[in-house]
């Protein structure tokens, strides 16, 4: 599984600037219905199962990153995303906070507290973007 | 004096010892399949992220009170709720321990004693946790953030030393049975 991590890591995630966007992609990658991982290209190469288990540890380990992450990274990492999708930036908040459509970053193995930790950072991350339109992606 | 203190502390930890196994029993039939799970402590980590000083600075210089007081709740809940899970955990692990202990041949009354004082010293240490960040906050001040942290660690530690004399105990019974 180390291989299939590692190759999943060089050719994709390495490409991915933040642990905010690499975290939206691998859950993407995760189909709502079943719960269950779909990555073409490292299923042919590794097998369905290693790819499957590859891409719920990197889920796992990004989610984790994301949650120790102070505030002010995740909200420069948030206004970040929001520029780089081109999208308006109000209407981008608005959708987030009325879908809550962040829950869905949420690993599958994740407990309860982890996870309400994670929506609240979310949610006050929001807030602060909203409030602070003046907070730009430092890099 | 300081025996007379010692003396308070132990019979206080007692009945809270008390309290715990009888809530714990009256819960149990209710939940059987839930009690067999194996125990998650939470990881004392993500209390620290709860007590996170910087976060509250970052909100602080947003100059919006209103998110101010939204980290402030939010934090001071999920802290509380920190806590109480690992009150719980620490409660079903040892209720896991007492129906095992029931079914012993060789328990070592030495290492329960110590395991019953563990336990008794973090009910303790949760209560007035439990009660400082209700009637404080977890951020009123530096220094009690990390006072409350470092209580934290004490309570965490001793989860962590009730798991471990538990499972030692139980090594202890599976060798003695195997007769090795």
């Amino acid at each position: 599984m180390e291989a299939a991590i590692q190759d999943l890591h060089d050719r994709t995630l390495a490409n991915l600037p933040e642990v905010l966007t690499r975290l939206i992609y691998l859950s993407s990658t995760r189909d709502y219905n079943t719960g269950e991982y779909q990555h073409a290209g490292l299923a042919d190469r590794y097998g369905p199962d290693t790819a499957q288990k590859a891409l719920a540890g990197c889920h796992q380990a990004a989610f984790e990153n994301l949650l120790y992450t102070d505030l002010a990274d995740l909200v420069r990492q948030l206004a970040a995303y929001i520029e780089s999708i081109g999208a308006e930036r109000d209407q981008v908040l608005d959708t987030w906070r009325g879908l809550q459509a962040y829950r869905v970053l949420i690993p599958n193995a994740c407990d309860d507290l982890s996870a309400e930790l994670f929506t609240s950072n979310i949610k006050i991350a929001l807030e602060a973007l909203r409030a602070e339109p003046a907070v730009a992606p430092a890099h | 004096m300081t025996g007379l203190m010692i003396l308070i502390g132990l019979v206080m930890a007692l009945l809270l010892l008390f309290w715990a196994v009888g809530r714990g029993r009256a819960d149990f039939g209710a939940n059987r399949a839930e009690e067999e799970s194996p125990v998650r402590l939470p990881p004392k980590a993500l209390l620290g992220r709860c007590l996170s000083i910087e976060d509250v600075e970052f909100a602080a210089q947003l100059a919006s009170p209103r998110i101010l007081r939204l980290l402030l709740r939010e934090r001071r809940r999920l802290a509380l709720k920190w806590l109480r899970q690992t009150r719980r955990e620490a409660g079903r692990l040892l209720r896991q321990h007492v129906r095992a202990a029931r079914h012993a041949a060789d328990l070592r009354p030495a290492a329960e004693v110590r395991l019953w004082f563990h336990a008794g010293l973090f009910l303790m240490v949760y209560e007035v946790l439990m009660t400082a960040v209700r009637l404080y906050g977890p951020f009123r001040t530096r220094a009690f953030v990390r006072s409350v942290f470092a209580m934290a660690g004490v309570l965490t530690n001793l989860g962590d030393r009730i798991a471990g004399a538990i499972t030692a105990g139980r090594g202890h019974a599976v060798r003695e049975a195997e007769g090795t």
